[in-house]
């Protein structure tokens, strides 16, 4: 079999690509869909160590990360929503009201 | 490419490096062999008994978080309308 | 009671006196002057019986102190130097006092007048009796204060403000090298006497001069010239006496201080302040003695002052500066007498006190007619005068006795003449001593041309105002009794003292340093100091016994034919077109040179350059602080980029660093 390093290698890939998806996009729905891409390789991390030490804990916090997640995402769209109806957009470039 | 781009690539593969030292650097105490279940090959029995008898209590604050979630969503979405 | 147990009350009854008259004089009669003059009356009586009992036996010196702090005490030293000088200042002042009651009459302010010169009076015995050097400098001080507050009485008037702020820091500048001379002899001191010594006083008088030996053996390097240390002790304590003394070029500020009353003149700038530099030289002398060169430095610059102030004196025409430069010009005869103490060693100070005593009764005199010319007629100016002797007779004659004793008018080898004759004669007898002994001849030259001008200007002083025609409409009458009697008895002193108490006075005077409080053995520190002291005085030539009295009549010559006889016409030779009168007028333009170029040219322009440096370095390293500051913040708030992407980048980045940091450090270590 192979060695649980390469599952969270692949984790901490799919991490630092939700990362820069993070850093670089304008846009608010693109956010919250990376922000999705990190929650998920972290659930990944929880069940490569759930599976490679027998025990089934790490599915079951998997399982709450899940629902977790979207209760966060659902909570974000609403943001956004109230965002665009005070600005009439959610370009997060534009949005630094709490600039100098 | 805009300085923005590369400033977060940089970023990026910083702190991926960072993580991947860190994961093929340790030497991870882990079983020799993958264990085989063939009464509950998807755990799901499994998973169900550890929910509801160990994790009982984050299981129901669960629920109560999605509850607060939902109401709270619909509150920010729907705005300032009168009724 | 003892004599001796009332001695402190010399001191102290007129600064109580002063207490009182400046808290209540307001609601007593004639300003509270009688608390005053009683006071000093009581001072007076005490010093004259503790002087008749030291004249009975003069082993028997009154030495008395209390422990103070530290390595000081307060002392009470009454020997025959101190005895003579505290008489004469409480009679003069006394004199003075009742003088003042009908001269301040109509002023408002007389409390406050007869409260300060209650304190200087007071200022001035303690000077006289203490024992100790730095009793003497503290009322050394004091003096100086009562002076600068009484040469301003009249504050309201600028020049005499202006003249008091000069008064006082000339002579703070003689008191700076004062106190210098104090602090290295100080300094001195503890190191022979390895620390301070247990019960000891060491800057009592006797026990300086019991380590006149070993101070004579210090020497330091100056400038590459090895000086003894009790040279420059000495000579910094001679600088002290330059300004108080009014001697050159430290004298600058007692013309100016006749814009005081006429009677502080008399007591401050004739009789009593400015022999106090006298006092301090004669008190020191066996550290003069032990010296080399001081001596001659002392007698060089008194004949000089004598020689120089005499100069001015004959030209000017305001009636108390005439006197001013008398004053300073007699004060140099002094410093003369105790400079020659080179050639005569302890006599110096017996020939130098008497002028000062004789001094003080005919010039406090003279200051006091001068006060009843002025009274009476209402101007300083001799040339509006003229005749005044037809109305005020008692003031002529005793003006005119004053002047025979300050021009010296007397009949040598004999006890005739008036006091000036006496101690004038004998100073100029030992400068011919000295130069006969030592090569020196300056001093004698000095002395008997200032003699000569001093003839000729106080006469002209007498001729211009008492003789001749009024040359204006004046009015005016013969001064009240109370300003008349003490002219009287001054007169009486001035005329008879001299020649009553010549030789007595002087043996008296001898005997102040080897007596059972300082046992001095003065021919040894002659030794020390390198002065060879005339053992026998030869006799003098006839023509050098009759030089004085002579130029003194020829002096009187020249006034009588160019102010009575005014038989050569002055209008050309007393006018600004006559290059030497002119220099004498603007009294060699030191005025110009001292105060204008340099106090306010030079020092003031470098203090106020070096006060604005200041101020603009000071500004610019605060200002500078702040302007980093802000610059620094206005540099840094371009972080606060307000977009939430920034932050995130910003925190992710950080971690990762830190953790690079923390595997390298602990992988370094």
């Amino acid at each position: 079999m192979i060695p649980l390093s390469f599952y969270l290698g692949l984790s901490a890939l799919l991490f630092s690509i939700g990362l820069f998806g993070i850093m670089y996009h304008k846009s608010g729905i693109r956010l919250i869909m990376c922000i999705e891409l990190m929650l998920n390789s972290a659930n990944l991390n929880l069940v490569a160590f759930s599976s490679y030490t027998d025990t089934l804990d790490g599915q079951v916090f998997a399982l709450f990360s899940i629902a977790l997640a979207a209760a966060e995402a659902a909570i974000g769209f609403a943001i956004f929503m109230a965002i665009y109806k005070m600005h009439e957009k959610i370009n997060l470039d534009e949005l630094n009201l709490l600039r100098w | 490419m805009q300085t923005k781009k590369l400033a977060a690539f940089g970023i990026a593969v910083l702190f991926l490096a960072v993580l991947g030292l860190g994961i093929f650097g340790t030497s991870w105490n882990t079983v020799s062999e993958l264990p085989e279940n063939f009464e509950d090959p998807s755990n799901v029995e499994g998973i169900g008994m550890l929910i509801f008898t160990h994790y009982v209590v984050p299981f129901e604050v669960l629920s109560l978080v999605l509850l607060a979630t939902l109401i709270g969503a619909i509150y920010m979405a729907k705005g300032e309308e009168s009724k | 009671m003892a004599l001796e147990n009332l001695a402190f009350l010399i001191p102290v009854l007129p600064a109580l006196a002063f207490v009182i008259t400046f808290f209540f004089g307001k609601k007593m009669p004639s300003g509270g002057a009688i608390i005053p003059i009683l006071s000093i009356a009581a001072s007076f009586i005490i010093s004259l019986l503790i002087t008749l009992g030291l004249l009975a036996n003069p082993e028997e010196v009154v030495s008395q102190s209390i422990p103070w702090f530290a390595m000081l005490n307060l002392g009470v030293l009454i020997d025959p130097l101190a005895a003579v000088m505290l008489t004469m200042v409480s009679f003069v002042s006394l004199l003075i006092h009742i003088y003042a009651v009908g001269y301040m009459a109509h002023d408002p302010a007389k409390p406050r007048y007869f409260a300060e010169t209650s304190l200087f009076t007071a200022a001035m015995l303690a000077l006289i009796l203490s024992d100790n050097i730095i009793q003497l400098f503290v009322s050394w001080e004091l003096v100086g204060l009562c002076s600068y507050l009484l040469i301003g009485f009249w504050f309201e008037k600028p020049s005499a403000a202006a003249a008091a702020k000069k008064a006082f820091l000339t002579t703070r500048v003689g008191d700076v090298m004062f106190l210098t001379g104090i602090i290295v002899l100080t300094t001195d001191l503890l190191k022979l006497a390895g620390g301070i010594p247990e019960g000891g006083y060491l800057l009592r008088f006797n026990e300086i001069f019991s380590y006149i030996p070993q101070l004579s053996a210090l020497e330091a390097n100056l400038f590459g010239l090895k000086v003894s240390h009790l040279t420059i002790i000495t000579l910094l304590f001679f600088g002290g006496a330059v300004g108080k003394s009014g001697q050159f070029p430290l004298h600058v500020w007692l013309p100016d201080a006749m814009e005081g009353p006429t009677t502080v003149s008399a007591l401050i700038h004739a009789a009593t302040m400015v022999t106090a530099g006298v006092y301090l030289v004669a008190r020191t002398f066996p550290m003069f003695l032990a010296a080399p060169d001081s001596l001659l430095v002392v007698a060089y610059v008194g004949g000089f002052t004598a020689l120089f102030a005499a100069t001015m004196g004959i030209v000017m025409n305001d009636i108390k500066r005439v006197l001013a430069f008398s004053t300073i010009s007699q004060l140099g005869y002094m410093m003369l007498g105790l400079g020659v103490g080179a050639a005569i060693g302890m006599e110096a100070v017996g020939i130098s006190l008497f002028h000062l005593v004789n001094h003080a009764f005919f010039k406090a005199l003279l200051f006091l007619c001068a006060g009843s010319v002025i009274h009476a007629v209402g101007t300083h100016d001799m040339r509006e005068l003229g005749g005044v002797a037809k109305v005020m007779p008692i003031t002529a004659i005793t003006m005119t006795a004053a002047a025979l004793a300050l021009a010296g008018i007397g009949i040598p080898g004999t006890s005739i003449g008036t006091s000036g004759f006496f101690s004038k004669d004998a100073i100029i007898e030992s400068a011919y001593l000295f130069g006969e002994h030592s090569g020196n001849w300056l001093p004698y030259g000095f002395s008997i041309a200032a003699a000569l001008l001093t003839s000729v200007y106080i006469f002209r002083l007498i001729f211009m105002t008492f003789t001749g025609k009024p040359r204006s409409n004046y009015g005016g009458h013969e001064s009240p009794a109370s300003m008349t009697v003490p002219l009287a008895i001054l007169a009486v002193f001035a005329l008879v003292f001299g020649g009553l108490t010549q030789t007595g006075f002087m043996q008296f005077l001898e005997e102040t340093f080897s007596n059972n409080f300082v046992n001095l053995d003065l021919g040894r520190l002659a030794v020390l100091g390198g002065y060879e002291l005339v053992q026998s005085a030869s006799a003098e030539p006839t023509f050098i016994l009759w030089l004085p009295i002579l130029v003194a009549l020829i002096g009187f010559g020249i006034s009588f034919v160019l102010y009575y006889l005014k038989a050569v016409d002055l209008g050309v030779l007393a006018s600004e077109k006559n290059p030497i009168y002119k220099l004498l007028y603007r009294r060699y333009y030191q005025h110009e040179i001292f105060t204008e170029f340099f106090s306010i040219g030079i020092v003031y322009g470098v203090v106020a350059f070096l006060a604005q440096l200041v101020d603009v370095l000071i500004d610019s390293i605060v200002e500078s602080i702040s302007i980093v500051t802000v610059a620094a913040g206005e540099a840094l708030k371009r972080l606060q980029t307000g977009v939430v992407q920034t932050y995130a980048a910003v925190v992710v980045a950080g971690v990762s660093l830190l953790i690079i940091l923390i595997k390298l450090i602990t992988e370094v270590l």
